[in-house]
């Protein structure tokens, strides 16, 4: 543990792999910056986990280049990566103690056994585990499985983690707190974590950097909160969250372009990479950037009817019919202005910048 | 189930199966009483009890070279097949489904063939091979027969194995061949072994194949009984018999009890 | 974004790695093992019957006008269907019994069959013999108390031949039928029998077209099994009741008629395999073999 290396990044560069006829990766590009957490979220079959066994050398594109510490290792085979894994399901070894699975890595390097057993102790401590080391993982929980799993991926200390959906089997409360727990870890080792995951709310709450994959194809890159203020594409302002959108063209009016919906007139975003007038465009609006007033009969705003509404404890949800479409809304319970009723006219309003162009890919 | 049990339809074919089970058993049990007869030809023993059979199986020449032949011809057969079929299985396992799927079905034809086919055409290969009469011809031929046997029980463990525990493996360091060593062997080895009774026991019971590959240097226990049972039909193959049922029973009940161990053991973990 | 001229061009990867050719390796160093000592004798057979005497299929013609061969195929022929039959029979209801009975009571018809199974062919033929001979225990004990006068044949017959191979196939009908019945979900007849039928009913509308498949593979493969008796016909039958395998290994032995022995041999292969084909086609060999 006495050489301490700067961790490394991984770039990916225009990678590609076929199956048959289809394509799991269509030229991928990604930087992954050292000492990042990066997710790759998408919804299963997008190849998120291709991508991923193609960074740890169990797949093997047909095309590109993937590079750590700035070396091609795209033909380097996996045990020569050095890179920690921690796979779906843990993939611990049933007939190995816990002690015994974490020394795997140091045994195969075959380190001296007073060493190994120091560095298996200290992985352990590390996740807590301590007292565990002689069960085998069958006698083990869930959580408890995925802390051994890190201990055994973390113990020869690499420079990048790749995590496999490693929440996923586990139940909502203690996925929250691993959550937690796995964040803390990364903070304090300053590793280059790679984690793929089909859950949004994971990859918001954990990730530096997340890259939102898609058919074989990054969509869009960057930080959680630049994803989720300005999707690039209809099919990520409804997958990182919800979004309402409004159909409608692009409009000239006295030189500011705004869109046309309907019988409506809409602001655009300022700032916002407008296509030309005529275009079609859709407007991406976030259901808590949108204010409610009671319909007072005329006035600013989108005029809409409360149809369904429900409680959520800390915000409230509402469903509001307009004539561009259902709404939602979502108000925080505290700045409720109004007690929702059912059949009630409503306004609903939003500041130009709430608002979002997204590409159409549904 | 309790409805099913209860009626009178299910109480009546359970009584026709054990009807089948005492077809299957009993008949089979009529060589313990002859096998202490003290004659020379096969009869059922009147008062008069001798073992003098069961002491022909060490004393006389030929008994003993039998059982020892089979047993030389039976482990070496059964090693290489545990070996050839397990490296079959595992290569199939790992190869894409389809053509995995194509190799194994290759892999399993000895055991479907009628054994009188290949019987012709190894005694032909055998004798241009030199291998006519030998143990290394007869552990050969037997070894293709117990290589299917392997390649199913070996499989049948495989298909519930995480193809993820190598690939964890791999990721900590470990080379192709030393990660398959480290994680399939120690999982897959009651499959193993199991395929490796089977083979045995299919060389031990070998005939047809071991009538036309050996003559009088190589003289397996299925060939003495063979003559036995053509010749003279001699007592002492009754003696054999039971030696050879006692020990199925105990190699049927410890798989049983093996079993119940290993799903008492899965179970205790869940 | 990606076009495909702009994927050929970028920078292809060998085909294999390390990892590849070893697995390769693992499944076909077997399979080149086989083909010398399993595959090419095959082969050697299949030439021999197009070769000697003479080159042609003259051994072939052979075969199929002579009538000694006409009759052993025959006998064959009629011996394997009766024979499977009732072996699929019986297997069919024991393994029903055994699936459906309760545990204690199963692990011993469970015990039962697999020692049956497990018991060598040649103990099995002994044990015949010595019951069925005209001087063996039944005859004997039929005259000893008057039933009869005159012992009665019971082998060196088909009688002796069909019972000798039923009670082998027994269990290689149960272990296939047993595997595939317990795939079926066991609320199946018990929902029949909501719906109103009757034990009966319930079985013969639900249980049977669900183990049909089942019963269709497990027939396929005892008749398989059931061609290439060599064995038991051999020590049953006494020289009376030849059946293709036995013929066979006298034709080659005896007569050293190695062009019609082979033909013979080649024949059956062809049969085998074209079953095979047909089984294939009702059941994917994976799960049949999985189950085993």
């Amino acid at each position: 543990m006495t050489e301490t290396q700067a961790p490394s990044g991984v770039m990916i560069q225009r990678v590609v792999k076929q199956y048959g006829e289809t394509y799991a990766l269509k030229d991928v590009s990604l930087d992954i910056p050292a000492g990042s957490f990066t997710t790759l979220l998408g919804p299963s079959g997008s190849g998120k986990t291709t991508l991923l066994m193609s960074i740890a050398g169990f797949t093997r594109p047909d095309a590109g280049r993937i590079l750590a510490n700035g070396r091609d290792i795209i033909a380097m085979p996996p045990e020569k990566r050095e890179f920690g894994m921690v796979f779906q399901g843990y993939a611990l070894f049933p007939h190995l103690t816990v002690a015994g699975n974490v020394a795997f890595a140091l045994k195969l390097r075959r380190r001296p056994r007073a060493e190994v057993q120091e560095r298996v102790k200290r992985a352990l401590d590390l996740v807590q585990l301590g007292h565990l080391a002689d069960r085998y993982p069958r006698q083990l929980s869930g959580g408890q499985q995925q802390r051994v799993a890190l201990a055994r991926a973390l113990v020869f200390e690499p420079q990048v983690l790749l995590l496999d959906e490693p929440l996923s089997a586990l139940d909502k409360s203690l996925r929250a707190d691993l959550q937690w727990e796995l964040k803390a870890l990364h903070a304090r080792l300053g590793l280059t974590f790679v984690y793929v995951t089909h859950d949004q709310e994971e990859a918001l709450s954990m990730s530096d950097q997340i890259a939102i994959i898609r058919g074989g194809e990054v969509v869009q890159s960057g930080a959680p909160s630049a994803l989720y203020e300005r999707p690039k594409t209809h099919f990520i302002a409804s997958f990182l969250g919800r979004s309402n959108y409004v159909e409608g063209r692009v409009s000239g009016r006295n030189g500011t372009p705004a869109v046309v919906a309907g019988p409506h007139v809409l602001d655009l975003p300022p700032g916002a990479d407008i296509p030309a007038e005529g275009n079609p465009v859709i407007l991406a609006i976030r259901p808590e950037k949108i204010a409610v007033t009671v319909d007072s009969g005329s006035g600013p705003g989108l005029p809409g009817c409360l149809t369904a509404w429900s409680y959520l404890g800390a915000s409230v949800t509402c469903r509001v019919a307009t004539d561009l479409g259902e709404f939602h809304v979502q108000l925080p319970t505290w700045q409720a202005a109004f007690e929702p009723r059912e059949g009630q006219a409503l306004r609903l309003h939003w500041p130009p910048d709430a608002g979002c162009i997204v590409r159409d890919d549904r | 189930m309790d409805r099913l049990r209860a009626n009178f339809g299910f109480a009546f074919t359970l009584c026709i199966a054990w009807t089948l089970i005492a077809f299957l058993i009993l008949p089979l049990l009529v060589v313990i009483p002859i096998s202490f007869t003290p004659e020379r030809y096969l009869s059922l023993p009147e008062g008069e009890y001798s073992l003098r059979h069961y002491e022909t199986l060490f004393t006389d020449r030929m008994w003993r070279k039998g059982i020892i032949d089979s047993a030389i011809v039976a482990l070496g057969a059964s090693s290489l097949a545990i070996c050839l079929g397990t490296i079959c299985a595992i290569g199939c396992w790992k190869l894409s489904s389809a053509l995995g799927e194509t190799i194994r079905i290759l892999a399993l034809t000895p055991m479907i063939v009628p054994p009188i086919v290949h019987a012709l055409g190894m005694y032909r290969v055998w004798v241009d091979f030199g291998m006519i009469d030998s143990y290394v011809g007869l552990i050969l031929a037997h070894t293709m027969k117990g290589i299917p046997f392997v390649v199913i029980s070996v499989s049948a463990v495989l298909s519930n194995f995480d193809p993820r525990l190598e690939q964890a493996a791999r990721s900590l360091g470990a080379g192709p061949l030393t990660a398959m060593r480290l994680t399939i062997l120690p999982n897959i080895w009651p499959g193993v072994l199991a395929g490796g009774v089977f083979a045995f026991a299919i060389s031990w019971d070998e005939i047809v194949v071991a009538l036309f590959l050996t003559q009088r240097n190589v003289y397996t226990l299925p060939r003495q009984i063979w003559d036995g049972i053509q010749d003279n039909i001699s007592p002492a193959v009754a003696a054999i018999g039971v030696v050879l049922i006692l020990a199925t029973i105990i190699a049927v009940l410890g798989k049983m009890l093996w079993d119940r161990r290993m799903a008492a053991r899965i179970r205790g973990a869940a | 974004m990606s076009d495909a001229s702009q994927i050929a061009a970028a920078p292809n990867l060998p085909r294999m790695d390390r990892t590849q050719v070893t697995v390769w390796a693992m499944a076909l160093l077997p399979i080149a093992v086989l083909s010398v000592f399993y595959f090419y004798p095959l082969i050697r057979v299949l030439l021999i019957s197009v070769t000697e005497p003479t080159p042609g299929f003259g051994n072939y013609i052979d075969i199929f006008t002579s009538s000694p061969v006409r009759k052993v195929l025959s006998t064959t022929l009629w011996i394997c269907v009766v024979s499977s039959s009732i072996s699929l029979m019986l297997g069919y209801l024991l393994a029903y019994a055994i699936v459906h009975a309760t545990g204690r009571w199963q692990s011993w018809m469970l015990l039962a069959v697999l020692l049956s199974f497990w018991v060598s062919i040649l103990i099995r033929a002994f044990a015949w013999i010595a019951l069925l001979q005209t001087r063996g225990m039944v005859n004997e004990t039929l005259q000893a108390i008057g039933l009869i006068d005159d012992p009665i044949r019971f082998i060196r017959n088909p009688f002796g031949v069909i019972l000798g191979m039923v009670h082998y196939m027994i269990p290689y009908a149960v272990l296939p039928l047993m595997a595939n019945m317990r795939t079926i979900d066991t609320r199946y007849v018990p929902a029949a029998r909501g719906l109103g039928a009757s034990p009966f009913g319930a079985f013969w509308r639900v249980f049977l077209p669900l183990s049909l498949p089942g019963l269709i593979s497990a027939g396929i493969l005892v008749f398989i099994f059931s061609i290439g008796f060599y064995i038991t016909p051999a020590l049953l039958g006494g020289g009376r009741t030849t059946m293709v395998a036995e013929y066979i290994a006298l034709q080659v032995n005896e007569t050293l008629a190695w062009g019609q022995g082979t033909a013979l041999a080649s024949s059956m292969l062809f049969v085998v395999f074209t079953l095979l084909i047909v089984l294939g086609r009702i059941v994917k060999f994976r799960n049949m073999f999985g189950a085993a």
